[in-house]
């Protein structure tokens, strides 16, 4: 066939991946275009108009298009074939759309129109003789002479619009712009012509321009976006691809497209501050060192807090990796290179997470990698990027007499010579393609190369990745998509943080210390590497056997593997005879996606999608550490060299299997109602405890389909959501064990593990949320607010045992009810937009009120450590909480009286983010992000342990007053803040409240007339943590001692240095 | 004329839809059921030390749980009594080293209370498993000991006693348990014959310190003069785990937490060359962790697997000399001491008198059991007057700005866990 019609259909309407993944890996962005304008477009989408459609079309017969449509959308569409000009081709990008939005594009120029009737929509013809598109190259034919060029661009980002179509109005011209937003229209009459131009999510435009007989004419159009957010599709938490409109929970949404031109070097980096309720605290300045990751608050005491992440539909191991000797520990969340994500989307809380079960109740994070829907054409995209980091000052500033008595060497609490500034460096390629028709493939490839110097020396993390996505369509009803990625990195980590061999420790306690100033002995006498394998293997079938009926399965594969080596040199002064440890973690997880959905419509009102799926997923945990001392000599040891050696093993399984039910139903394309429900079983759950039911139930409600409601308010909705989640106990929580151990010098002993309790069950979180969302003045304003309160009953609590009964370690039991309430607010504004010039600004705030609502029997507890006091679990305060010695008489001459007094919480109740981006002419765009982050605490060791060696700062005229006339004179407040015998933890526990500029951007698209090679080249200058404003009274108010845990408090870690770097980006 | 089309599912369709739709929720709720039974490995069920092979591991364990709880107290309790000076920002060795020790600090010794109740417990289930081999089994024998040796560690270092979740207890009551453990501990040892030898001197010795503690002078000398001067029983410690490490040596000499300096140690071992009071330095590390105190360190424990020594000839003999200088002739009591001094090659004591003989015997007592938690019964049976202690006197002077002698406490607490879980300690 000469002209062959190419198509590629993707049908993912309807589909999730059971339970724990209703994932559609294949999304992209919403890219609609065809010939002509659409004089019948209704003016208001409902009812099956509003289903979501998903097609990827190029250059096919609109029969056939129409035919995709209706599989795709699940819709029965009705047309008459012969009315129909066959002739007539059209191409649709419309990852994202409505039915009528579709519709608009595909008959746009032909006199049809469309409407709903009878539970189909029914395509008539309002003229005697529909007005056929001519192709731009059928009009070159013609016998008209002049030409129009031009380039369509967005107007914010001057990015190239592909897709968009183009048309001599009043006339049969059109064509569409390619990847580069270049259109030609030949054959154009002369005179004074109009030009048209629309694409989906634009607002259209339209101008004269004049043109000879022979002549060509250049006309560019920049296009305002017009977003339409109820109309976007989603598909985490749901039962398939929805529309917004349908959905009644909140779900957050970061398309990776509006971020190109920013600096977001790590996935954290992209969630930061973009994500309401969601709160990424960086850890440590470490490179390699992984961010906290916690939303809506704290819902667990002992069984984790993060959320679960699927990438692709595949879920990931998503807690941190065991800890360095750094104090710090890398994410899985950052094994994904941010240049192969093209969006993600963020559910919440138990309202929304219910179909994922058991382990959701934390929230999911889903990552869509990129695929090969570019178009017909070949794209490759390269990035090239250089940067440095830097730390100016470490700890406060030292007064003249501090440095008379220490030296210069003591400036940054001593740090200073020993900081040093990083080389940062990223390389990424990456190509995507794509055939269509019924055997067409897709591709999308890339790989990367990125090396991140710490600031501290011979610190370092290099990551590589790969990945490779492959979708191709065996049949017209199936879909087969491969996902496959790997990630391999190594971490030069230097012994730091809360560690009596920690190079930041000694070195900070300048020469009172444990190896009295000696501290290079930390970088020649230590060395610890970590090596990281990260595989995410997943392939999807999605089945569209009937318009109605469609079914998806989820394999997924990931697996990560953790290298972790640490050596002590034989003769090392902290360790004269040598020491070595070697850690092997693994962790495997398998699963199965099972997922059906089927969809109808009862009169002219009522639709219905009734959904169901089951899913099985296997974890498997391998962590074998080793540790071997006593080496025989120096040289490159391994485990064998050592005399003493030892060994532990856990080698754990869970298995989690689940099924759900959902019916969404549609009232006259106002009202939405979905109910639903997920049953679990659980390997970890007590031979007592059988299977739980996870029920949930959600509204939404579209005002502005009312005709009463504001006009200049286009979008309007309110929801309200009800769910239940859950969190499974430990591996070994359910059982009374006992744990084997070495006596005797090496004889095989036992000893009391777990007392066991055959009742236990999950953790069961129930959420109640409502919101609002609202679009107005052509969506250049959008608003979501939300509102929730989740409860946390049956709260697995460490229920203390009394000891003199013989087993230590507290009993894992349902007892507790954990609270959380708060508020989620996200703004967009355009308070500016004339041609490419156009100014964005944008807010995301949240606020969280955690509380410990009822601890069962267990009283209230320590979460702290003999290191890490002041951290506790309390009824009826925050989980947890900073509790501490309180100064009552600060003015008083003579020892402080102190009172035990909450302080407040460990994590943040406050956050907000201030977003601008402004777009000028000639291709230049500027980007900044702020951040807040308050109401919460931290106890800053580095303060409080280096007053008591009198090397802190801002207390030595305290200590020379003490030296020069004792300690009799000084106020309770001195002794209590600066005493180096008489101060307190509780002077150390400090309001954490930060401002912090995360990142700021310049880019500019360089001209045309400066790249041959004729693709699109961007520079970027980016800059993050620039600045950050702060009460705080240690070193950062962001770093805390083990990584991602329950409890944070700041002990000698690395703070967050500032980075700059430099990018280069080509599309061609 | 426009045609419309049928839809594509017909009622027929629907009906087998909702057919396959039950059997897939179905299979699905016996999968979910039937899938998630998993066993991991790596830990041990408890009904799986009920048979005569476990029985080994078992009272292993109670050798292994009874080292961690002295590894846990050694170190914390040697601050207490003045062993070592803590000369660290551990919040918990401040207060120990201050002499006021909170609730909070005594979790440190809650495995003291799981070594107890392994023992007992572990007796319990092998009298089940073993039926009349029970009595002839030296394991049985071995699990008697570690019950005394428990029941001693937490009698010289708690102020009072509980058992089993009970009430508070006089803090006797643990020598009384002690004494009985160590009875049947010999009755079953003797049975076992040589195969337990070991075991019944340790026994033996054991019980001689918790009948000299309770005033039983004559039973105190009887069990002492069957222990020869050159037995020694000791914990094992191992620096191959960290559960089996010397935390004495590991604060003191590898992590600069504990200091010798200022102790009545330190200026004895400046004094006299006593093998077995050692004090050095290493020209390395001369400051503690606490950024201002010299760092002294003791060498009685010189690697992180020294052993701790629970019951020695040398302490018999000198059972045997305060037993003379209490109760009878003072200067044959001295001379029995000066024996216990002439093996360890250091130079005898003197003494005028009937009480500066019983000075000396404190003194010998202590350079004998230092850093062995031994300290806290001596403490206890001498009235428990820290200003009468020549040791804490001597470190509470020395120490910098001086530490407060008057109310200091010899013991420790009931542990904050203990007082939250306990119902019937309610109000300590």
């Amino acid at each position: 066939m000469t002209r062959r019609a190419k198509m590629l259909v993707t049908v993912l309407t309807g589909l999730t991946v059971v339970g724990q993944s209703p994932a559609r890996a294949q999304d992209t962005n919403a890219v609609l275009s065809v010939s002509l304008p659409a004089p019948w477009r209704a003016p208001t989408a409902r009812g099956l108009l509003a289903k979501a459609a998903r097609l990827e079309l190029a250059d096919a017969p609109l029969p056939t298009a129409l035919d995709a449509l209706m599989r795709s959308a699940q819709v029965h569409v009705a047309f008459s074939a012969s009315l129909l000009p066959a002739e007539h081709r059209v191409s649709c990008r419309c990852a994202q759309v409505s039915v009528s939005d579709a519709l608009d594009s595909l008959l746009a120029g032909l006199a049809y129109r469309w409407s709903e009737a009878k539970g189909q929509i029914v395509v008539e013809p309002v003229a005697a003789k529909p007005v056929a598109v001519v192709p731009a190259a059928a009009a070159a034919a013609a016998e008209l002479a002049a030409t129009v060029t031009g380039v369509i661009t967005d107007s914010a980002s001057q990015r190239p619009l592909a897709a968009a179509q183009v048309s001599v109005v009043g006339t049969r011209i059109g064509t569409l712009t390619g990847d580069d937003g270049r259109y030609t229209l030949p054959g154009v009459p002369a005179g004074r012509v109009s030009i048209s131009v629309r694409r989906l999510g634009y607002a259209p435009a339209q101008r004269d321009v004049q043109v000879a007989d022979g002549a060509s004419a250049t006309l560019d159009f920049a296009l305002a976006e017009v977003r339409r957010t109820l109309s976007e599709v989603v598909v985490t938490g749901t039962a398939g691809a929805t529309t917004r409109r349908e959905i009644g929970n909140s779900i957050s949404s970061v398309n990776m497209d509006a971020l190109a031109n920013q600096s977001t070097p790590r996935v954290d980096d992209v969630i930061g501050g973009r994500v309401p309720g969601a709160t990424i605290m960086r850890n440590a300045g470490a490179a390699g060192a992984g961010s906290s990751v916690r939303v809506r608050g704290i819902n667990s005491l002992t069984q984790g807090n993060r959320p679960l992440i699927y990438v692709d539909g595949v879920r990931l191991f998503s807690e941190a990796l065991p800890i360095s000797n750094q104090g710090q520990s890398s994410s899985p969340l950052n094994d994904i290179d941010p240049n192969d994500i093209d969006r993600i989307e963020i559910i919440k809380g138990a309202a929304a997470t219910t179909l994922y079960g058991t382990e959701a109740s934390n929230g999911v994070l889903q990552i869509f990698t990129k695929s090969g829907v570019g178009g017909k054409k070949t794209v490759w995209e390269g990035r090239l990027t250089q940067g440095t980091s830097i730390l100016p000052q470490i700890g406060p500033d030292e007064s003249d007499a501090f440095l008379e008595r220490y030296g210069q060497k003591a400036k940054g609490l001593f740090m200073d010579a020993w900081v040093r500034n990083g080389h940062n460096q990223d390389y990424n390629l990456s190509v995507k393609s794509s055939t269509v028709g019924p055997n067409g493939m897709n591709y999308f490839l890339s790989g990367g190369w990125g090396n991140e110097e710490g600031v501290l020396p011979e610190q370092s993390a290099s990551t590589a990745t790969l990945r490779g996505n492959l979708g191709f369509q065996p049949t017209n009803k199936l879909n087969v998509r491969f996902n496959n990625a790997w990630t391999g990195r190594d971490i030069r980590w230097i012994p730091g943080g809360w560690n009596a061999n920690s190079l930041t420790l000694n070195v900070m306690r300048g020469p009172f210390d444990y190896t009295q100033d000696r501290d290079s002995v930390f970088l020649t006498q230590f060395l610890t590497k970590e090596n990281q394998n990260h595989f995410i293997n997943g392939v999807t079938l999605t089945l569209t056997p009937t318009a109605n009926l469609s079914a998806k399965v989820v394999a997924g594969l990931d697996y990560l593997d953790s290298d972790y080596a640490s050596t002590a040199d034989f003769g090392s002064l902290l360790v004269p005879d040598g020491s070595r440890t070697e850690r092997r973690f693994r962790n495997l997880n398998k699963q199965i996606d099972l997922q059906a959905t089927y969809s109808r419509r009862f009169g002219a009102s009522l639709t219905t999608a009734t959904s169901a799926g089951f899913q099985f997923f296997d974890a498997q945990l391998l962590n074998i550490t080793g540790t071997s001392s006593r080496f025989a000599g120096p040289g490159s040891p391994t485990l064998n060299t050592g005399s003493q050696q030892n060994v532990t093993e856990d080698r754990l399984r869970v298995v989690n299997a689940g099924y759900f039910l959902q019916e969404l139903i549609g009232i006259a394309d106002r009202l939405f109602i979905t109910a639903g429900a997920r049953i679990d079983g659980n390997s970890a759950f007590g031979s007592g405890f059988g299977l739980q039911t996870y029920p949930k139930v959600s509204a939404s409600y579209i005002l502005s389909e009312h005709s009463f409601w504001p006009k200049a308010i286009e979008e309007a909705k309110l929801r309200v959501a009800y769910g239940v989640s859950g969190k499974a106990p430990g591996y070994f929580d359910a059982l009374r064990t006992w744990t084997p151990i070495s006596a005797n010098e090496g004889s095989p002993g036992v000893s009391p593990r777990t007392l066991g309790n055959p009742n236990i069950g999950p953790e069961r979180s129930s959420e109640f949320e409502g919101g609002f969302e609202a679009g107005a003045l052509g969506g250049r304003l959008t608003v979501d607010l939300s509102v929730y309160k989740q409860r946390t009953d049956d709260a697995l609590l460490r229920v203390p045992q009394d000891p003199s009964k013989g087993f230590v370690d507290a009993q894992i039991q349902n007892v507790g009810t954990i609270e959380n309430r708060g508020f989620e607010i996200s703004l967009r504004g355009v308070p500016f937009q004339r041609g490419q010039t156009s100014w964005e600004i944008g807010m995301t705030a949240s606020g969280n009120k955690s509380k410990m609502a009822d601890l069962g029997a267990s009283p209230n507890f320590f979460v702290g450590q003999d290191l890490a006091p002041g951290l506790w679990v309390k009824e009826g305060y925050a989980v947890p909480g900073y509790w501490g010695p309180k100064l009552q008489n600060p003015d008083a001459i003579g020892a402080p009286v102190t009172k035990e007094e909450y302080f407040g919480p460990v994590f943040p109740t406050r956050l907000m983010a201030l977003s601008t981006t402004l777009n000028l002419r000639r291709g230049l765009s500027a980007s900044a992000l702020a951040e807040f982050q308050g109401g919460h605490y931290s106890l800053s060791h580095t303060a409080w342990r280096n007053v008591q060696r009198r090397v802190w700062p801002p207390c030595f005229g305290v200590v020379q007053k003490i030296e020069q006339t004792g300690a009799n004179s000084l106020t309770a407040r001195e002794r209590y803040d600066c005493g180096p015998t008489t101060t307190s933890y509780g002077a150390y526990i400090s309001k954490s409240d930060f401002w912090r500029l995360r990142s700021v951007a310049v880019n500019w698209e360089l001209p045309r007339a400066l790249t041959r090679s004729g693709g699109v080249w961007n520079l970027t200058l980016a800059g993050r943590n620039l600045l950050t404003s702060t009460d705080y009274i240690g070193l950062d108010p962001e770093i805390s001692q083990n990584g991602d845990g329950f409890t944070r408090w700041e002990y000698y870690q690395t703070p967050i240095p500032r980075s700059f770097s430099l990018s280069v980006r080509t599309t061609f | 004329m426009t045609t419309y089309l049928t839809p594509l599912i017909s009622s027929r369709h629907g009906r087998g839809l909702a057919r396959s739709t039950r059997v897939v929720l179905l299979a699905g709720s016996v999968l979910a059921a039937s899938a998630c039974d998993v066993t991991n490995p790596g830990q041990i069920l408890d009904e799986n030390l009920n048979n005569v092979a476990a029985l080994p591991i078992l009272v292993t364990g109670m050798a292994g749980d009874f080292q961690l709880a002295l590894r846990d107290i050694g170190w914390n309790n040697a601050v207490l009594t003045g062993d070592l000076s803590g000369t660290s920002a551990y919040l918990s060795r401040q207060r120990h080293w201050a002499g006021h020790p909170e609730p909070e600090d005594a979790d440190e010794y809650n495995s003291i209370y799981r070594a107890r109740w392994v023992a007992e417990n572990g007796i319990e289930r092998m009298r089940t498993v073993l039926g009349s081999a029970f009595d002839t089994s030296p394991l049985v024998a071995q699990a008697y000991m570690w019950a005394g040796f428990s029941d001693r560690l937490l009698g010289e270092t708690m102020c009072q006693a509980v058992i089993d979740g009970g009430p508070a207890l006089p803090r006797m009551e643990y020598f009384q348990r002690a004494e009985s453990a160590f009875t049947n501990a010999i009755r079953v040892a003797e049975a076992a014959g040589a195969a337990a030898a070991a075991t019944r001197l340790a026994s033996y010795g054991g019980r001689a310190s918790v009948r000299l503690i309770q005033g039983n002078w004559a039973g105190a000398v009887s069990d002492a003069g069957t222990v020869p001067t050159t037995f020694e029983f000791a914990s094992k410690f191992s620096p191959t785990s960290l559960r089996e490490q010397n935390q004495i040596f590991g604060e003191n000499r590898v992590r600069v937490n504990l200091s010798a300096k200022y102790t009545w140690f330190d200026a004895y071992s400046l004094t006299v060359a006593d093998p077995r009071v050692v004090i050095g330095v290493d020209p390395r590390l001369t400051v503690s962790a606490d950024g201002v105190s010299p760092h002294r360190i003791q060498q009685k424990f010189n690697d992180l697997g020294a052993d701790i020594v629970l019951t020695r000839g040398a302490e018999m003999r000198l059972i045997e000399a305060e037993n003379e200088i209490v109760n009878g002739d003072w200067q044959l009591g001295l001379t029995k001491l000066n024996a216990v001094r002439t093996a360890a090659g250091v130079p005898a004591r003197t003494a005028a008198s009937k009480e500066e003989a019983l000075v000396a015997l404190k003194a010998e007592r202590a350079v004998v059991l230092w850093l062995e938690a031994r300290r806290g019964g001596d403490l206890l049976r001498w009235g428990g007057d820290p200003t009468k202690d020549a040791v804490l006197v001597a470190m509470t002077a020395a120490a910098p700005g001086g530490l407060p002698l008057a109310g200091r406490s010899i013991c420790m607490p009931f542990s904050q866990t203990l007082l939250s879980t306990n119902p019937n300690l309610q109000g300590q």
